[in-house]
Order: C-alpha cells, then structure tokens, then sequence
C-alpha cells in the first residue's frame, strides 16, 4: 500500500513536471523579473525567500537546489 | 552558510494588528548591545559563515523602530566594528513606517539598509486588521512614512497580508499598487503562527477549499493585469515560484533546497539573547511556552555553532527531515516546493513530521496552478518546439 502510494506521487510528479514544460520560456522570463534580452543567464535577480515575514528584493544569491 | 540573522531588538510595537505573531508586544525592554555583541562574536567565531563574503541583518520584530534610532546607531557602529572587517554586513528592516521621520531617513541612506514597509493595501483593506493601540487604522500614518522615504529618495518593497478583506479585490489591489508608484510587492496569507491561532482565510465560507479558490482567482488576475500592462510590478511569490520552475524545468533532479529546514542557515536572536533557527517564527514560541523552540542564550556560548549540536536541536531537525520525506513521498509538488515551512507545519499541525500547510496549498500548490494556467502554451508562441 505506502509502495503503491509513493509509486503514484512519484507518477504525479512527472506528469507535473510535463506541464512545467508547457510554459514559454519568455513569459517565464518575465515572471522572473527579467528583460527577455536576459533570458538564458540563469538568473541574475533571484528571491531570497527564507523568511517569508520579511522582503529584502536585492539578494543576489542563486537559487538553492538539492539534486 | 549563514543566509540571514534575524535580530529582534524589542518586541514593542506601537500597532495592534488582528493578526500578529509577536508575543509580549507592550514590552518595552530593549536588547542591551552587550548582547549584541556576543552575538556577533559567536558569529564570527562560527564554521557557518566563514566561506562567505557578505552577512545579512535582519532587523525585526515587534516594530523594530520602537528600539529607537540611537540604538541603530549604536547597533550599526558595533557591528561595523567587530565584524564589518571580515563580511560586508547587509542590514535590512521590516518595519510599520508609521515612526519615519527624516532623521530615519538620513539614517538609513547613510547605512543602506534594505526597507520593507508592511501594508496591506488601500485604506479600507489595512485599516480592517492593521491597527492603532486605539482601535483606529494606521494608514494615514504608513503612508506619511512612506513620504518621508520617498522625499529622500530611498526604494522600499511593500510586505502585504492578504487577508479575508482583500483577497477578493485583485483589480483594486493592482490598481492601488500602481497608482502609489509601489514596484516590489510580496503577498503573504494569513498564517496561523504563534498567538495568531486562526486565519480569516480558513474561516470565511468553504474553509479550505474557499481560501484555495479565492487565492487562486486573486494571484491569476494579479499574472493577467501585470502582464497586461507590461510587468510593472515585481511581484514576489511569482519570481520564486518562476525561478523554482526554471531549476525544475533544466532537471527533474533539482528540488528546491528550503532554507528554513537547514539548522543554522537562519539564526534569529530576540532582545533576551534566546536564540531560535530554522523558521524565524519559531521564536514565537507557542502560547504559554514562549521558549519552545529556543536553543539557548548567546549569554552561554562562544560560537553559535554550539547551538546547533544540543539534543534539542538534534531532536527538531530530525523531524523536519521527517516531514520533508513525507512531502517527498506525498506531494504532487515536491519538485517545485521542496518540502516547505517547518514553522508552518508545527503550528498548524503540531509537529514538524507532516506535510501540507495553508502556505503551501496557497503559495506554492494554487501558485503553480495560476502560473500554468495563465501562461502554459505559450512555448509554441515564443517560437520554441512544445515539449
């Protein structure tokens, strides 16, 4: 049963990440804050979102990933 | 990596606003800068932060002005002192405005610091929760303070709650927003945190299910206007998400790495000298057990890295990991989350081992659902093959 039900969250994770890739890279862009002649370099203006009570808009810091 | 220290100076504040986190918010007690100073001491004496160039500062609390600006002066010169040598310090404040006045102005253009201003839109929306000592809304007096910063030329990021008295009103909102010149907007929901125990948003009609309808209607008619006009605003919960979309768009194997669930990378001290990590909420305690999440007093320490080898600690971060495994296994939107807030979990589900918050039904599920929603297939427009 917890097999079953990690096998069909895992499923429903790719069919997310299908969609994701729907989106136009421009539009996606410009939802970053980016200009679309900016597109492509990874994010220079990216959010520190660590604390969500607070808002500092001029971290500069990659976005954090675990692979 | 240190990525931000939180300091609460005081938690006096001379609002009262319905849905605050703060405890003890008529105490008038000030951190005594001998502990600051301990505290930056411990910092610089820590493994955590020596592999970077640049140390954040948070000023929070309470409102942090009602510590007054001769304490900030003395603050800054202290930190300046005995740790502008080693990083360059970056100081930030979230604040009320309604103290600002020109001298605050000079100050903070002399010292950079970063301003955040809570409001929650035009009058009638943050009169309903945002206010005085007295009962009255606190407007007027924000905006005066908002004045003042603008007069001299300093840019703030606007920190608004949506609440059960705005949600509904996206098009007013944009329109406030615009019209007031504000470009950095962040919306927060109302969360349950702390003394804050419930939310207008799950209390209004259909619980959750209502706050997810209206949270989802509120930020895709926010995506339509501002992309209609051209992205005048800069609208935070969009650019993370969006930027948590492109990572997981490069590789299924990126999942986002939360800051909040790493033990150290946030430290929050309050003007007792207790110091708290993970989320900053924590410092909030839970009614009746204030200190329920403190890893101790910077009084008691060399390094701050000593907090986080306490089995208190230990304990927390294990059932965070927990709760992380569990959004891991569970959740439709792992990929793009990456397991979400602990302080959200604890405080409203009591434990740090679970899964799904209010935060992240709205913020990150109904977020990515009006994100795809508003531009999905547009890949073909853009003249890229569809996937």
């Amino acid at each position: 049963m917890a097999e079953t039900q990690i096998e069909s969250a895992s499923v429903r994770q790719g069919q997310l990440d299908e969609r994701l890739q729907t989106l136009g890279d421009a539009d996606l862009a410009m939802i970053r804050g980016q200009q679309p002649d900016a597109i492509g370099d990874n994010g220079d203006r990216s959010w520190d979102n660590s604390f969500n009570n607070s808002w500092d808009n001029s971290t500069s810091s990659q976005p954090q990933r675990r692979g | 990596v240190l990525t931000l220290l939180i300091i609460q100076p005081t938690s006096l504040c001379n609002l009262d606003c319905t849905y605050c986190y703060v405890p003890d918010r008529l105490d008038s007690r000030r951190l005594p800068l001998s502990l600051l100073e301990k505290l930056l001491r411990a910092v610089r004496a820590s493994r955590l932060a020596e592999e970077q160039e640049e140390l954040r500062i948070l000023w929070h609390a309470g409102e942090p002005l009602a510590a007054g600006i001769d304490f900030y002066r003395q603050a800054v010169d202290v930190t300046e002192q005995l740790v502008g040598g080693r990083w360059h310090v970056r100081h930030s404040i979230q604040t009320n405005a309604t103290l600002i006045n020109d001298e605050w102005c000079d100050f903070f253009r002399a010292k950079q610091f970063s301003i955040g201003v809570s409001l929650d839109g035009p009058a009638h929306m943050h009169d309903a929760n945002r206010k005085t000592r007295g009962g009255r809304g606190s407007f007027d007096q924000v905006m005066r303070g908002i004045e003042h910063l603008e007069a001299h030329g300093i840019g703030i990021s606007i920190l608004c709650v949506l609440t059960s008295q705005s949600i509904d009103h996206p098009d007013e909102m944009f329109r406030f927003l615009l019209d007031r010149g504000f470009r950095q907007v962040a919306f927060n929901v109302e969360e349950i945190e702390g003394p804050n125990v419930q939310s207008s948003l799950l209390h209004a009609r259909d619980g959750l299910a209502g706050a997810r309808s209206r949270y989802r209607a509120f930020m895709g008619r926010l995506a339509e206007l501002n992309r209609d006009h051209g992205w005048p605003l800069t609208i935070r919960e969009f650019v993370s998400l969006a930027q948590l979309i492109e990572a997981r768009r490069q590789s299924s194997e990126n999942v986002p790495l939360v800051t909040e669930q790493q033990g150290g990378a946030i430290l929050t001290m309050a003007r007792d000298g207790t110091v708290y990590s993970w989320s900053p909420e924590l410092a909030s305690g839970v009614p009746g057990v204030p200190d329920r999440f403190s890893l101790g007093n910077i009084r008691d320490v060399a390094s701050v890295d000593e907090f986080l080898v306490t089995e208190r600690a230990r304990t927390i971060q294990g059932e965070i990991n927990r709760g992380v495994e569990m959004c891991r296994r569970e959740c439709d939107y792992f990929g793009v989350c990456g397991g979400g807030s602990p302080g959200n979990k604890f405080y409203e589900r009591g434990t740090f081992a679970a899964t799904e918050t209010l935060k992240c039904a709205l913020q990150t599920q109904e977020l990515t659902e009006v994100i795809l929603t508003t531009f999905a297939g547009t890949q073909a427009r853009d003249g890229l093959p569809a996937v």
